[in-house]
């Protein structure tokens, strides 16, 4: 359904942040020997762009903005944001991998309370976001956002699409999801597995406010994000993210390997490192 | 008007008192499971989100997050097998305030045949770490049970019997949760009957029948399956030797292999009339019983044919 962009298209607006997050994701991927890879990296302009707002609460009863990674196997890449954010350190990221460790594959928040809620069975994120959307409108904090990062694979899943329909219903103009579709999924591309031909008409008819967007466009993200917070208070909001799978990666870029790749060699990660900050000056 | 409520209705709205932070979510089967005082006493605290019972169980996994207390309402089949990882990841791994209620169980849901028979719904719920697990027998237990979940941390299931149920004591148990001694035998006991949840009257009934045939049982009623309150039965197990349990569900997973378990490690071997390893037909309790063996009438046979077994 996408027309991915090419890697480092002359108009992407990269950031030294984004540049630096991919940077730690690849570097954490290497020293765990584990995670995965390729969805994390699809993630990295959304993570950016998502905590350089700076507004997400602290814990469970703070007020603020929620996340939760419904797609819970990307844990690597919120680890490695939290990290940056300076929300967990980084000798707590540097555990990543070990028997353990407090950062589990998948988001435990009873081990991580900073991170996003317990995930890792795909499609229970949305329905956990209505319920933080829900609340805060109960408590009188209307101005608290609550976003959800989905997979575009994840939502072969029927919960998704229930919690749609009654985001709707519940008039949750405060719920952002983001779907991170970056066409693959675990076993191969969409389109070959299981492929949604129109998402964006499809929860436009639910009912949905719609945007698509460059996934690895963070100013593009950046203003899209604070371009959507307070308007059509009773309408929930998606934001389709056209990204690529393994981004950064010129050969993980698109595989099917980039799931759950072998980590990069020390050769290949001063490469990777030398390329990316490369292109984030060209295009400054 | 609402005396003539139903019990669970009338119970609901009590729990919409007491708990400010109570919230219900209803998962299409509002007028099954008996919301509408709650719902018209607290609008604001009440939603139904029609037939999505993963969702459902989402949602309230976000509220509980965020200190309210949901109460989640489905038949037990469709919170039990239909949503049980999304109760499993939402809800158990999280340690979340959700009470869940189950609004079928075993015979007394009979009529609408095997998709709504619950009968291994306990055994999704019992092997959840720190699920606590209730199936009261009567309007106190009810009361006592949600009274219990609503106030501890953690998640809960009751198994509730919708139809049926008494609204006082349904026999001379003393409140409270966990096991009652509901009946001491007048003479030496020579069996120790334990009964999980909604059986009672039927096992009180067959220890009526028992006595009569100089046949004396202690009367243990079991209302919180999980955590188990196993040390009033064991006293009397260790006296009589001959522990029964008697459950309206199957063997495996519910309150007669909690009883087994409890007391296997002091030797005692436990016998169990459960739900049959078998899908049943549909029909009404009483004939659900009989074909079952867990009547009143059959139940005494029962016992007194495993007596004669073990005396021969």
């Amino acid at each position: 359904m996408t027309e991915h962009p090419r890697p480092f298209d002359d108009n992407q607006a990269l950031d030294p942040r984004s540049t630096r997050l991919r940077i730690t994701i690849l570097r954490t991927h290497a020293v765990a020997g584990q995670g995965h890879l390729g969805s994390s990296l699809s993630l990295v302009e959304i993570l950016s762009a998502l905590f350089a707002e700076g507004r997400f609460a602290t814990n469970v009863t703070a007020e603020g903005d929620r996340l939760v990674l419904s797609k819970g196997h990307a844990a690597l890449g919120l680890y490695c944001a939290l990290a940056e954010a300076g929300i967990i350190s980084h000798a707590t990221l540097a555990t990543f991998g070990q028997n353990g460790s407090t950062l589990e594959p998948h988001p435990n928040e009873t081990v991580l309370p900073e991170g996003s809620v317990c995930t890792g069975s795909l499609g229970q994120g949305l329905s956990i976001g209505l319920g933080f959307a829900y609340a805060s409108r109960l408590s009188g904090r209307s101005d608290e956002r609550t976003v959800v990062i989905l997979g575009d694979g994840e939502l072969n899943e029927g919960q998704p699409w229930e919690a749609a329909i009654a985001a709707r219903r519940l008039k949750l103009g405060t719920l952002l999801a983001i779907v991170d579709a970056n066409g693959m999924q675990q076993d191969g591309a969409m389109s070959d597995i299981m492929p949604i031909d129109d998402l964006q008409g499809a929860w436009a008819a639910l009912g949905w406010q719609v945007h698509t967007v460059d996934g690895h466009d963070f100013r593009g993200l950046l203003s899209l994000l604070a371009e959507i917070r307070d308007v059509c208070p009773d309408t929930p909001k998606l934001i389709v993210a056209q990204t690529v799978k393994g981004r950064g990666v010129p050969f993980l870029e698109n595989a099917v390997d980039s799931h759950y790749p072998s980590p990069l060699d020390n050769a290949e990660l001063d490469l990777i490192e030398r390329l990316l900050i490369a292109e984030m000056r060209d295009v400054q | 008007m609402s005396n003539d409520a139903p019990l669970y209705a009338r119970t609901l709205r009590n729990v919409g008192t007491e708990h400010a932070n109570a919230i219900v979510v209803d998962a299409g089967l509002a007028t099954s499971m008996q919301s509408d005082l709650f719902q018209v006493a607290f609008p604001e605290r009440y939603v139904n989100l029609g037939i999505a019972e993963a969702n459902a169980v989402g949602f309230a996994s976000g509220l509980a997050r965020r200190g309210f207390r949901p109460i989640v309402h489905s038949f037990s089949n469709f919170l039990a097998r239909r949503a049980h990882d999304q109760i499993a990841i939402s809800i158990a791994l999280p340690k979340l305030p959700v009470l869940l209620v189950g609004g079928s169980c075993g015979v007394f849901d009979g009529r609408n045949g095997p998709s709504h028979f619950a009968s291994d719904d306990l055994a999704t719920f019992t092997s959840l770490p720190g699920f606590k697990v209730y199936e009261p027998a009567d309007g106190e237990d009810l009361k006592n049970a949600m009274r219990e979940a609503m106030t501890e941390d953690g998640p809960s299931y009751l198994r509730l019997r919708r139809h049926g149920m008494r609204t006082g004591r349904a026999d001379e148990a003393k409140g409270g949760n966990g096991t009652h001694l509901v009946h001491a035998a007048t003479e030496d006991a020579r069996v120790t009957i334990v009964v999980i949840g909604n059986l009672l009257e039927e096992a009180f009934t067959a220890v009526r029948i028992l006595a009569d045939q100089d046949v004396h049982a202690d009367l243990f009623h079991v209302v919180r399956i999980k955590p188990l309150a196993a040390e009033k039965i064991l006293a009397s197990a260790r006296r009589t030797q001959r522990p029964i349990v008697i459950e309206n569900h199957c063997a495996v997973g519910g309150g007669a292999q909690a009883v087994t378990v409890a007391l296997a490690s002091y030797g005692l071997n436990v016998s169990c009339f459960t739900l049959p390893d078998r899908f049943l037909p549909a029909g009404d309790p009483r004939w659900l019983l009989a074909q079952v063996g867990l009547d009143a009438n059959s139940l005494a046979d029962r016992i007194v044919a495993l007596l004669h077994q073990g005396a021969a």
